[in-house]
């Protein structure tokens, strides 16, 4: 009895480690102390051990970086569902603070198409991709599948190689629903061949785009859609050679620097950000802007934080970042003042 | 002085990149696009610290000390084409994932999977690389 018992757990232990199984959340970070040290090698075991997840599949890129990732990723072949999706995401000194410069920050870096994702049902949250490519087909972040897609692109911070286009994040042609909000997106630029898209909400009358709260400069077409349906809210597409080109179907609040707006309201208008040098892009908005703080919609019924994690207050901010004031509130109270039970204060 | 001149020539001497590492998958995807046994996932510099699952039973790191690792992260592309795209009645190429992975070690060359006419099949082109020493990461 107790041989058979021995011989079962030796058994076990054997295949497990001469078979890999599926391992639902693996980590990402330098120096050998996670399970990988770049990320497509952790989408690639995933898409050979997880082909057809019971549970949700998810990678963490965590730690402090010293060097980009360079090696570009594709996520494909993984049979997603609602309940089983794909979630991409960093977490600690690995998410960056709105802008490509933070020390520490993980950065993917590729000549070609960065990360191209044609699962049906996934997220990408908090990477900064840098494409560096040299042809205008490529995209920093392409996502694209068929049918009842639920993709989701948000709080990431996108680079292009300004002389050579491209596309900064995408929808392709015949993805199903595809969600873009919380990004900034810039340098996409070709203007010998008058191309390069910040953001590409899809084409040709198919899928849904929702476009929301993201700020884009410095491409040819800062955004564009033209699909089945489609809503661009709260964003912030400036500086661009079109601000916005495409059938905006359902807009409010978009914001353009030239009169291309699909919101007659929200043109021509001039902004406030950190910096917009080139080689210092910072685009958070400033306390003197007048133009995108408190000018936003709501739109709490679907996500409720900015680029940075910060909560969107009522009235909502236009673009990707939600402004948070640095100077911390004074209290002064005098005389004879006492509280009772739950006392709050709000900024 | 001698402690500069020191400085300096380790800079230099550390600042070079010496060899490479390729971490290749062991086993095949189920789906067409996913990298197959033999592909190579990630190329690093020669000495990296691989993490704790970049190790058998799904992958392998071949050393490849005599080559300089800028010249090896060539081999880390994906096999992507291009496709025309129409916007607003201008045609627009836009790229596309054929498979995962572009370069594979058969046997112990790498040889590069390239496009046919049908878009799945690839065949194999000529031998770029021999003499990679086969190592376990861990």
């Amino acid at each position: 009895m107790r041989n058979r018992l021995l011989l079962a757990i030796w058994f076990l232990f054997i295949a497990t480690k001469a078979f890999a199984v599926c391992d639902y959340s693996l980590t990402v970070c330098e120096g050998g102390s996670c399970d990988f040290t770049g990320l497509n090698s952790a989408v690639t075991e995933m898409e050979i051990e997880c082909a057809s997840p019971s549970s949700p599949l998810s990678i963490e890129i965590s730690g402090t970086w010293t060097a980009d990732d360079t090696t570009a990723v594709v996520i494909s072949g993984i049979t997603t569902t609602s309940d089983n999706d794909v979630t991409i995401f960093t977490s600690g000194d690995a998410r960056h603070d709105g802008t490509e410069f933070k020390s520490g920050a993980y950065k993917l870096t590729a000549s070609s198409t960065v990360i191209g994702m044609s699962v049906e049902h996934g997220t990408i949250d908090g990477l900064i991709v840098h494409l560096t490519g040299s042809s205008n087909a490529m995209a920093a972040i392409g996502a694209g599948s068929r049918g009842q897609d639920f993709l989701v692109i948000k709080n990431n911070v996108v680079i292009g190689n300004n002389t050579r286009g491209g596309i900064g994040m995408g929808c392709a042609q015949d993805a199903g629903k595809c969600y873009l909000y919380n990004n900034i997106v810039y340098n996409f630029r070709n203007t010998s061949y008058s191309n390069g898209t910040c953001i590409s909400g899809g084409n040709q009358n198919y899928g849904d785009s929702y476009i929301y709260n993201n700020t884009v400069t410095d491409c040819w077409r800062g955004i564009y859609a033209n699909v089945l349906t489609e809503e661009t809210k709260n964003n912030i597409s400036y500086n661009n050679e079109i601000d916005y080109s495409g059938t905006q179907r359902v807009s409010s609040n978009n914001i353009s620097s030239d009169a291309t707006s699909p919101d007659v309201a929200y043109r021509n208008k001039t902004l406030s950000f950190v910096s917009l040098v080139s080689g210092s892009e910072d685009l958070h908005l400033v306390t003197s802007d007048t133009e995108a703080i408190d000018k936003g919609t709501d739109l709490s019924d679907i996500f409720t934080t900015d680029i940075d994690g910060d909560t969107r207050t009522d009235p909502w901010d236009i673009g990707a970042d939600e402004y948070v004031s640095s100077v911390s509130p004074i209290i002064k109270l005098k005389g004879d003042v006492r509280f009772k039970g739950d006392v709050r204060f709000f900024n | 002085m001698r402690k500069i001149i020191f400085t300096i020539c380790f800079c230099l001497i550390t600042s070079i990149s010496f060899g490479a590492e390729f971490l290749v998958i062991q086993k095949s995807g189920s789906h067409y696009t996913h990298a197959k046994a033999g592909d190579i996932v990630a190329v690093r510099p020669d000495g990296h610290k691989w993490g704790k699952k970049e190790c058998l039973p799904l992958f392998k790191v071949v050393k490849k000390p005599e080559m300089k690792y800028e010249d090896a992260k060539v081999y880390e592309q994906s096999l992507t084409e291009e496709v025309d795209v129409e916007i607003e009645g201008k045609i627009e190429k836009q790229q596309e994932v054929v498979r995962d992975r572009k370069y594979y070690f058969d046997g112990e060359t790498i040889k590069a999977k390239v496009l046919s006419t049908e878009k799945i099949s690839v065949v194999s082109e000529k031998a770029i690389i021999e003499d990679a020493k086969v190592l376990d990461a861990k």
